[in-house]
Parts: C-alpha cells; structure tokens; sequence
C-alpha cells in the first residue's frame, strides 16, 4: 500500500477496527471468567464488551463508506495499548475484585486507549491520519465519560448506603 | 513511595529495585517443556505417590502400632517432611503440589476424566466440569482456616507422628474432604482454601529458585482467550483460579502444568531464579499469621524435641503421659504465643519502626503486611534447622522400614535389621548454626529490599529497619540457645 493520505487513513481506521474487536474479545473473556462466580462484575465487562463491538461497527460503516468493506482481519494489531486485564492474579481466589474494580479496570484501559490516539494524533503530520486518530480518540473519550458515570454512580450509591 | 524529606539529595538506588534475574528452563531445555506438556504428565507423576498413599494407609490399619517400625510414620513423617521442607519447597516451589495424591479423585470427579480434556461452558471456564461447582464463600476466601487447621494439628502432632492409626485417620479425613469439596465447590477448593499443608507450602513457596510465570506479560495482555485460567480444549481451566498473564508470586500456583498445556501462544515459561529473592509481597493478614504460626511452631518443636526439656514433651504427648492438664496447658500456651504475643511483639516492632522513622505517612498496616516477609525465610530456614538432626538420628529407621514397611517381619532388600545409628549427631549443631544464620541473612536482606519499595530516603529507610531487624535477630538468637544451648 503506498503512504498517501488515503492508505493511511485507511490504515488507520482498520487498526481502529482491529484494536476494538481485540479489547472486546478480551471483555468477552473476562465476562465469562466471572459469570456464575460474580454475576456483577460480569455484567459490566459484558457491557463493556458491547460499547467496544458498536464502536468497531462504527469504524467498519465508515470505513465501508469511504473504502468498501474492510478485508478480513489478518494479524493481531501489534501495538500494545493497555488492554483490559485482570490486576490482580488472585482475585479470583481471593474474592477480591467487586464492581468498582471492575469499572476502575475498565476506565483505566480506556484512558490508555485515548491516550494512544492522542499521541498518535500529536505525532503524525498528516492530516488524513491525523483525523482518523482524532476520531478514534474521541470514541474512546466516551468510553471514559460513560466509565466515569458508573463510578461515580456507584460510589454515590455507596455513599448514601453508608448513610 | 514516602520520605521524609522529598528533596533529600540521597535516594535509594533505584538499580537496587530491578528484579532479579532469571533463567528460562523451557528455552534452555525444551524436552521438559514437552514433558509437562503432555496430557498424561500429572497422571503419571501422581500415580506413584497414589500407591504408597494406599501403602500407608494399609500399613496404619493392619501394620504395627510401634511408630518407627511402621512405613507411614518413618517416611512420612520423617522422609517426607524433611524432603519437603528442605528440598521440595526451597528448590521446586509447590513440586509437591504436582505430585500430591489428595486432591486426585477430586479431579477425577469434577473432570470426568484422568487424562483427557473436556471442552465446555461450566461458569468462568471453557470446560466442563461435574459437580455443583459453586464458588466458596467470600468470607472464607483466604487462608485462615489453614492457618488454624496447621495449628491444631501441630497441637496433636506428637500423636501423629507415633500413632500410625492417627496418622492414617487424618490423612483419610483430609482424602474425603478435598473429594467431597471437589464435587460442591469449583475447582481446586480444597487447596486453595483447605488444606493445611497448603498454607505453610504457600507461605515458603515465595523463597523458591523456580518459578512458573508468562514469558512475556504483554502477549497476555493482548490475549483474548485468557485460556490459562479460562482453560482450552488442551488444557483444564488453572484449578487454583489463578491468572498467570499477571501472576508475580509463587504462593498459589499448584504447578499442575495445565495452563503450559492452554496457553495458545507458548508464553508460559519454568524459570529458575535465586533463592528468596524474588516473591517479597505479603498480601493479607492471614499469610502474617501463617508467618508467625510457622515461626512459632519451629521454635515450641525445637523445644519440645530437641530441647532438654523433658516435662514439655511430656505434656505435648498426651498420649503417653495422659497429663492432660499438663497437655491444655501446652496447647494454650503454643496458640497463645502463635496467636497473640509473637504477632503482638511484632506489631510492637512495626510501631517502633513507625515512630522511629517518623513515617506517619506510611499506614501502620502497609508496613505490618509488608515488613512481614522477613519471617519468611527466616521461618523456613529455622524449620530446615530443626528437621535437620530428625533426619540425622532417624534416618536409619528409613532404611529398616524400607525392608518391612509393616513391621511383619519382612526383608524385602536385606535391610530390615539396620541398626538404628544416628548419623553423625555431634555434627547437628555445625549444621544448624549457618541453616539458622542464612535465615537470618535472607529475612534481613528481604526486610531491606521490601524497605526500599516504601522509602526513598535512605536514612529512614535504614531506622525503620532497626526495630523489625532486631526482633529477626532476638528470634535468632532464642534459636541459637535451643540448637547449641
Ligand atoms: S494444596 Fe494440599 S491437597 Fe492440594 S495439592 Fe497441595 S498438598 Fe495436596
Ligand atoms: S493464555 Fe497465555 S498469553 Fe493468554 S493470558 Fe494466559 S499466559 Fe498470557
Ligand atoms: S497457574 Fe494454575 S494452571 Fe498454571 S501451573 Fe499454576 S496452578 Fe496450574
């Protein structure tokens, strides 16, 4: 593919696309890993899973809209933005992941995924990209606001439990 | 990270932070990595020990009743603890684990299976399991009840170790329990929460010089499948619920070898690695105690066995002597001072190394959980220590038993009439001495290193060390009395 602004665009939106489904599925996992064990952290990574697989459908429309259907996806994205991931390799013998945990987890990989973007957006000089980027960052500023509700939601919910 | 003074000039090297190093057996000998690999690997390694579980356990029922004549007592309690606690855990971690025939009709139930892998959607894993596979209650969720089963077995333990029919007796019970468990609770419930040599294999695992751990983190985190502890159609889901994308301590890993087997991407690697060097992180209350319980015990055994205290071993044997004033007495004082005063004292230390350090920023309980990995090597050298003369004065006895496991009067090599010659008893203190002094230095060096994570600033790294540094040393020293008086 040669570097014009259109193949790096495009390039950018299929590692967009790939990046999403990667953290989904690694939701999905942790979905299954707590269902029937803790049904409400399962939930929220079930959730979250579901927010990752709109927003790759999202840059899959767009990138169908400019670019026709994207190729099936080859290679993992080789970039490492933190994923979700369990913190703690005991807490499934410790019992010591709640919601909040798994909120926390989730906003945190969301953070490292919009601050991704915004590197990349910062570093690139070209504008095609540098759009693309803007966009992903700004899909993953969402994640985060809605990250943040929850939380704050719950420990509102907590706060008045304790009163 | 805490200091004093944040614009002190000197600051603890952070160099001296670096993990240590560590060497990938698997790279280095890939035939092992095959070996665990395969699917029959643990069947095989276990099915030996399976046997002479059976061999015990006909030997305590219909062998003799004298303790060093009978094969339960000789190997187990000599052979097998002392191989135990100073080759198995110092140099494989929880080998033992792998090997260990108790939880093997668990498994068998809950998979179905000895060998083979089942695929399906029990929850949390992608196999299938039978069995209610509930999850174990949050409140029980930590190592507490090992803590307190170690104990009171300990309380007992001059009946297990000369009554085969006792020994036999508990052996069966915790058999039938980790089954029973196996078929209500998911996985490997038994140990993780359970059993009492669990606690005490855990607690020391952390000084061992091999490690099972993801080779490279990043893969994991990158990882969909999470099939190590989700499980795979290669592998079983990690029985002991453990994630190995982020594991960082030995403590709960039961080296099964089933995630090597999962893994899709080859990112699981055995590692070697220097003793008590690695694992410093205390996580809970309940591993401090398992700590203080440990040290404790190694110190009420030195006593009772190897001192010239006559009137205790009397009281601790219960059976024998039938004071059971004498033995309440005993077994109040041995909790008490597991329980209550060796922790308090430590406590006591952690606040001296508070206000000494004027570290009113550092929470006393991070400091309480942290500075408590010196009792860690300490605890398992000093065990080492004492289990070194029982080994020395008894060893001979393997041998005879070795020939007459029932005491029937069987010679099965030609050696049922070794003669009991303890091995060179004069020796035991010059052995003991450095045993007991390398605890020291790795409880001191760990108490250091832990330190380093907490201040920045030198100078109130090296106070707040001063109060733990001297219980470690007084401890060692009440040692050094009981072993050369
Ligand atoms: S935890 Fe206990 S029962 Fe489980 S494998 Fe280890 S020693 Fe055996
Ligand atoms: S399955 Fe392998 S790569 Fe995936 S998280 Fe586990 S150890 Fe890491
Ligand atoms: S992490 Fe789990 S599956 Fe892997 S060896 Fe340890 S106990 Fe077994």
């Amino acid at each position: 593919m040669n570097a014009t602004p259109a193949n790096v665009g495009r390039a950018a939106l299929l590692r967009g696309i790939r990046i999403e489904a990667r953290n989904a599925g690694i939701y999905d996992s942790l979905t299954h890993l707590f269902q029937g064990y803790d049904d409400s952290v399962a939930t929220i990574f079930r959730e979250m899973a579901s927010e990752e697989r709109q927003h790759g459908a999202e840059l899959e429309r767009r990138y169908g809209e400019r670019f026709g259907p994207p190729p099936s996806p080859g290679e993992e994205p080789k970039e490492v933005i933190e994923a979700p991931d369990l913190d703690d390799p005991e807490a499934m013998i410790f019992d010591s992941m709640d919601v909040e945990q798994a909120l926390q987890l989730g906003l945190r990989a969301e953070e490292n995924a919009r601050e991704f973007y915004r590197r990349e957006t910062a570093r690139t000089s070209d504008p095609e990209l540098q759009k693309a980027y803007r966009e992903l960052g700004e899909f993953e500023e969402t994640h985060v606001r809605l990250l943040q509700e929850k939380l704050a939601e719950r420990r509102g919910a907590k706060d008045s439990a304790a009163r | 990270m805490v200091t004093a003074n944040p614009i002190a000039e000197a600051t603890v090297p952070t160099e001296a932070l670096e993990p240590p190093w560590r060497f990938n057996l698997f790279a280095r000998w890939p035939w092992l990595k095959r070996l665990v690999r395969m699917r029959s690997f643990q069947f095989l390694v276990i099915l030996p020990n399976l046997f002479m579980f059976y061999l015990f356990i006909i030997s305590a029922l219909f062998g003799t009743p004298v303790g060093n004549r009978n094969i339960i007592i000789v190997f187990v309690w000599i052979l097998w603890w002392f191989m135990l606690i100073a080759v198995l855990v110092p140099f494989g971690s929880r080998i033992w684990c792998t090997i260990c025939p108790l939880p093997f009709f668990g498994d068998w139930i809950q998979r179905r299976a000895v060998i083979r892998v089942r695929t399906g959607k029990s929850p949390g894993t992608e196999n299938s399991f039978f069995g209610l596979h509930k999850r174990w209650p949050k409140r029980l969720s930590n190592i507490w009840l090992q803590n307190f089963g170690f104990l009171f077995l300990a309380t007992f333990s001059a009946l297990l170790v000369t009554r085969p029919i006792v020994s036999a007796a508990v052996f069966g019970i915790l058999f039938l329990v980790a089954t029973v468990l196996a078929l209500v609770f998911r996985l490997r419930t038994f140990c993780n929460y359970v059993c009492p040599i669990s606690g005490f294999l855990s607690l020391y695992a952390m000084t061992a010089t091999v490690e099972l751990r993801s080779v490279d983190k990043d893969e994991c985190l990158k990882c969909k499948s999470k099939a190590c502890i989700r499980g795979s159609d290669k592998g079983w889901a990690c029985p002991w619920n453990v994630y190995m994308g982020k594991l960082d301590r030995n403590n709960y890993c039961g080296l099964c070898f089933e995630c090597v087997k999962s893994c899709p991407n080859d990112n699981i690697s055995l590692f070697v690695r220097p003793f008590a060097t690695s694992d410093v992180v205390v996580r809970g209350y309940d591993e401090v105690w398992k700590a203080c319980i440990m040290l404790v015990l190694a110190l009420t055994y030195s006593v009772m066995l190897l001192g010239p205290w006559g009137r205790f071993k009397d009281w601790a044997n219960v059976s024998e002597a039938r004071n059971w004033a004498g033995f309440g007495l005993f077994a109040a004082g041995q909790a008490l001072l597991a329980l209550v005063i060796f922790p308090g004292l430590y406590y006591v230390s952690i606040r001296l190394a508070k206000w000494y350090a004027r570290a009113d920023s550092v929470p006393t309980k991070e400091l309480f959980l942290k500075y408590a990995y010196m009792l860690v090597p300490m605890g398992l050298l000093a065990w080492i220590a004492f289990s070194v003369p029982l080994l020395m004065v008894n060893g001979a006895y393997i041998i005879s038993v070795a020939s007459d496991p029932l005491g029937w009067g069987m010679n099965l090599f030609g050696t049922a009439d070794f003669p009991w010659t303890p091995l060179r008893p004069h020796w035991v203190p010059f052995l003991q001495v450095p045993i007991l002094l390398t605890g020291l230095y790795y409880g001191l060096r760990g108490l250091h290193k832990v330190g380093r994570r907490i201040f920045t600033d030198p100078a109130q790294l090296h106070r707040s060390l001063v109060p733990p540094a001297a219980l470690l040393v007084g401890v060692t020293l009440v040692f050094l009395k009981l072993f050369i008086g």
